[in-house]
């Protein structure tokens, strides 16, 4: 016998998924309204850009769920594309992509140790680092794109699968691979705990000062992993590249059902996320709105989502408080 | 029991906070399979005694030794790790994870290849749920289940570190009565297991239920120490009560005026439960009961920081609605709260700026109060309450607390309020301030004005108020006047002896 399916089951998972259920309604209605939305080259290259910010919300999403934030993630793309480029013009691909897989990564950590071994709050040590990193990247670059003519590495960039990007394939394996690592691992497990009750999980024996390392060192490679596909993509280093990045990534979190205090928060909801951005971008590009527009646009839409999740939250919480 | 050692041996245990001797003395033996239970006033050190105990306090001076060994700078985590844990009423769980991953929490099963192995860690949960009676949802995140099915995660949690001392401070305070029951079968099993329990309640038939011996603090010192059989009711009430301290100040004209205030039936489902009472110009109302029993509750609700569900207020007779703190304000109803800190300062900024907040509602043209205004409204107040340092520029932290205290009432006093609501007004003040306190509370008076005194000091509502309203579990549980009330009676109408006797 087929499982009856209540109305009331239907508006829970409504609101538990509201963001996959905005992402089919907006993909619709692109369909529908929005002539070419719903071409193989538009689908194309809107994952080819926003595989980009999907590895940047998938490390924002760790260091969101301990209940940090990380706004150095746009200009580590910029200081990731300038290393990428100069490494590759004086030592080629191989070592161009391992070097700078390993600068983002100590560079995260560094995040991490700032944040984790100083009482200073994350929003600062990552606005600073932010600085720095955008400031590197001027310095080393002169303030100048760096072109680059390595055939196989700007090919890499432009390269598809069945159609498909091969950079969003990466993406979604690597998503695939974090969502079993904090579904199923200890490690994983204990990065909701620090972001649920610091205290407690301290006090459970749980190293919190290393859940925070991790989670910044991860988001500084996932940076990294961007970076060098930013720079590929366009084939070229840019001191300028990533800007404004780490907002998309941290709203793609929140939208996906993250919560900014941490201990909430899922992989699917993030990549959700990040596509809901992609395909409304690409709606607003397609109907000819203009980039300036764009941005304000996009930033009432991320706070009605904020504030539409954080209404629901307050009712759960003042729920369990009254039963 | 007594043939074995006791597993936790305390002696001559000594603290104080800021000059202020909070335990004196205090000796305490706690044996394998014991309920102990602490009772004493608030304020009596149960707390801090408890807080030592679990480490997160270090005592000033005395001795403690656990299964044999003396204890030095003992952590929190450190006590955890080898078997004393502590039940507080915030519960100390990862809100946003499941029961059964919280009670695992660190010590998750893994299967081989390293990840974690779902169906033992649900299955540890439930047995030990389950071995209870307790059926509790393991998979949902706790923050959605009950505060008692919390509590009861949170033992279970507890438990799973080889625990040796079990202490709960006031475990059963949102409890229903079926949920006491539960509690106690659970905590009778553990007894039976030889672990020491350490029970902290203010309500007197839960340790004539579960309790083999009591101690008695009052004031920080041990009264006394013995089987609970030894005690009634009374002895024991007896035995926590019963000091004098001399603030007497009142002198005994309880003349009512005009009726200022009226409330009617009003209720916040849950925290208060059909208060119906008036105040009076010229008087002062204490307000006495338990920690929790809804007396700061039903202070918001007249202020309107809360909103009622049902019950109406009448202001001089005319039917109120107050839908703010500000709008009270303006109505002439202030508030004290109770905790200066958080909510009735701004540490960082001066003390000018604190007080003259008031006048900013009241008396600001296109939004702004001429500077000279606020330098002499603050400099009048420096004096008449007596500030010190009266230095108008100083930032509120660096001050004391009876002075800190005597800021925020001055706002209230520069705000020209006729019903001055004062949550604790001498908590954590020293006692010199504390009788200046009394002596403005006494000034108000005679000017007429309404005062409503939340403490939970009882000697000081027995010694400042004129009328006092008692309120248990959301209720206001009964009235007496001045000259009737004792802290025997108003104690046990706040432990609510005459429904269980």
């Amino acid at each position: 016998m087929r499982a009856k399916i209540y109305p009331s089951q239907v508006v829970g998972f409504a609101e538990q998924n509201s963001a996959l259920v905005a992402l089919v309604i907006v993909c619709l209605l692109g369909a529908l309204f929005v002539s070419n939305f719903a071409s193989g080259m538009n689908l194309s290259a809107i994952l080819f850009q926003y595989a980009i910010i999907g590895f940047l919300g998938l490390g924002q999403l760790l260091v969101i769920l301990t209940g940090g934030i990380d706004l150095s993630q746009g200009a580590q793309v910029a200081m990731i594309s300038i290393i990428t480029a100069v490494l590759m013009r004086q030592a080629g691909v191989l070592p161009a992509v391992l070097g700078s897989l390993l600068v983002g990564t100590v560079f995260g950590l560094t995040n991490g140790l700032l944040v984790s071994r100083t009482r200073m709050p994350a929003f600062v040590v990552t606005l600073g680092t932010m600085g720095v990193a955008r400031g590197l990247a001027q310095v080393i670059s002169d303030s100048k794109p760096i072109a680059i003519e390595v055939g196989s590495f700007v090919d890499f960039g432009r390269s598809t699968l069945a159609g498909i990007p091969v950079s969003a394939i990466l993406w979604v394996v690597v998503s695939l691979g974090l969502w079993f690592f904090l579904a199923q691992r200890r490690t994983g497990r204990h990065i909701y705990a620090v972001g649920g009750s610091e205290e407690s999980a301290r006090l459970s024996g749980i190293a919190v000062k290393n859940v925070k390392l991790l989670v910044f060192g991860l988001s500084g490679l996932l940076s990294a992993v961007g970076g060098i596909i930013w720079t590929a993509r366009l084939s070229s280093g840019s001191p300028l590249g990533g800007n404004g990045y780490e907002m998309e990534s941290i709203a793609a979190v929140i939208v996906g059902g993250g919560y900014m205090l941490g201990g909430i928060g899922t992989v699917s909801g993030t990549v959700v996320g990040v596509l809901l951005f992609g395909v409304i971008n690409s709606i607003l590009n397609l109907v000819g709105i203009s980039p300036y527009w764009q941005g304000t646009i996009k930033g009432i839409l991320i706070l009605a989502a904020v504030a539409l999740s954080q209404f629901r939250r307050i009712d759960h919480g003042s729920q369990a408080r009254r039963s | 029991m007594d043939h074995q050692p006791p597993v936790l041996s305390m002696r001559k245990i000594c603290k104080s906070f800021a000059g202020i001797q909070v335990l004196k003395e205090v000796d305490l033996d706690l044996y394998a399979g014991e309920a102990h239970c602490l009772v004493g006033e608030n304020g009596a050190g149960k707390s801090t005694l408890i807080k030592i105990i679990s480490g997160a306090y270090q005592p000033d001076s005395g001795s403690i030794t656990y299964q044999g060994q003396l204890l030095k700078n003992v952590s929190p985590h450190w006590a955890r790790e080898h078997g004393i844990n502590t039940i507080y009423q915030e519960i100390d769980l990862i809100p946003t994870l499941s029961a059964a991953e919280n009670i695992s929490l660190g010590i998750e099963p893994i299967k081989k290849n390293g990840s974690i192995d779902w169906p033992a860690l649900r299955e540890r949960a439930t047995k030990i749920l389950e071995g209870w009676g307790a059926e509790i949802n393991v998979d949902v995140p706790v923050n959605t289940l009950k505060v008692a099915y919390q509590q009861m995660v949170a033992i279970a949690k507890a438990l799973s570190l080889n625990n040796r001392v079990l202490i709960l401070d006031e475990p059963t305070a949102v409890f229903t009565s079926s949920e006491i029951d539960l509690l106690f079968s659970i905590l009778q099993k553990l007894k039976s297991q030889g672990i020491a329990l350490l029970y902290i309640s203010h309500h007197l038939d839960e340790i004539f239920r579960i309790g083999d011996r009591v101690t008695v603090l009052r004031d920080g010192t041990l009264i006394r120490t013995g089987a609970v059989d030894e005690f009634n009711k009374s002895s024991l009430v007896k035995a926590m009560v019963g000091r004098d301290i001399d603030f007497s100040l009142r002198n005994g004209d309880h003349c009512q005026g005009e009726e200022l205030l009226r409330a009617e039936g009003v209720t916040r489902h849950g925290v208060v439960e059909d208060a119906s009472f008036s105040l009076h110009c010229g008087e002062i109302v204490g307000v006495a009961g338990l920690v929790g029993a809804g007396r700061t509750e039903m202070a918001r609700l007249l202020v309107g920081a809360d909103r009622p569900d049902r019950g109406k207020l009448y202001l001089r007779g005319q039917p109120v609605e107050v839908g703010s703190p500000k709008e009270a304000l303006l109505k002439g109803i202030g508030m004290l709260p109770e905790n200066r800190k958080e909510e009735g300062l701004v540490l960082m900024r001066s003390m000018s700026e604190n007080i003259a907040y008031s006048l900013v509602e009241k008396d600001a043209r296109f939004g702004l109060v001429p500077w000279r205004k606020i330098k002499k409204a603050v400099q009048d107040m420096i004096q008449a309450v007596d500030i010190r340092p009266a230095r108008p520029a100083l930032q509120v932290l660096y001050m004391s607390g009876g002075n800190q205290q005597k800021v925020v009432l001055s706002r209230l006093l520069l705000a020209e309020c006729d019903l001055m609501i004062l949550d604790e007004p001498t908590r954590g003040v020293d006692v010199g301030a504390r009788l200046e306190i009394y002596k403005i509370m006494q000034a108000l008076k005679k000017q007429g004005k309404a005062i409503l005194m939340i403490s939970s000091d009882l000697p000081e509502i027995l010694t400042q108020a004129d009328r006092i309203l008692v309120m248990a579990k959301g209720r206001i549980a009964g009235e007496l006047t001045a000259a009737e009330a004792t802290e025997e009676k108003v104690l046990s109408i706040a432990l609510r002896l005459g429904e269980a006797v």
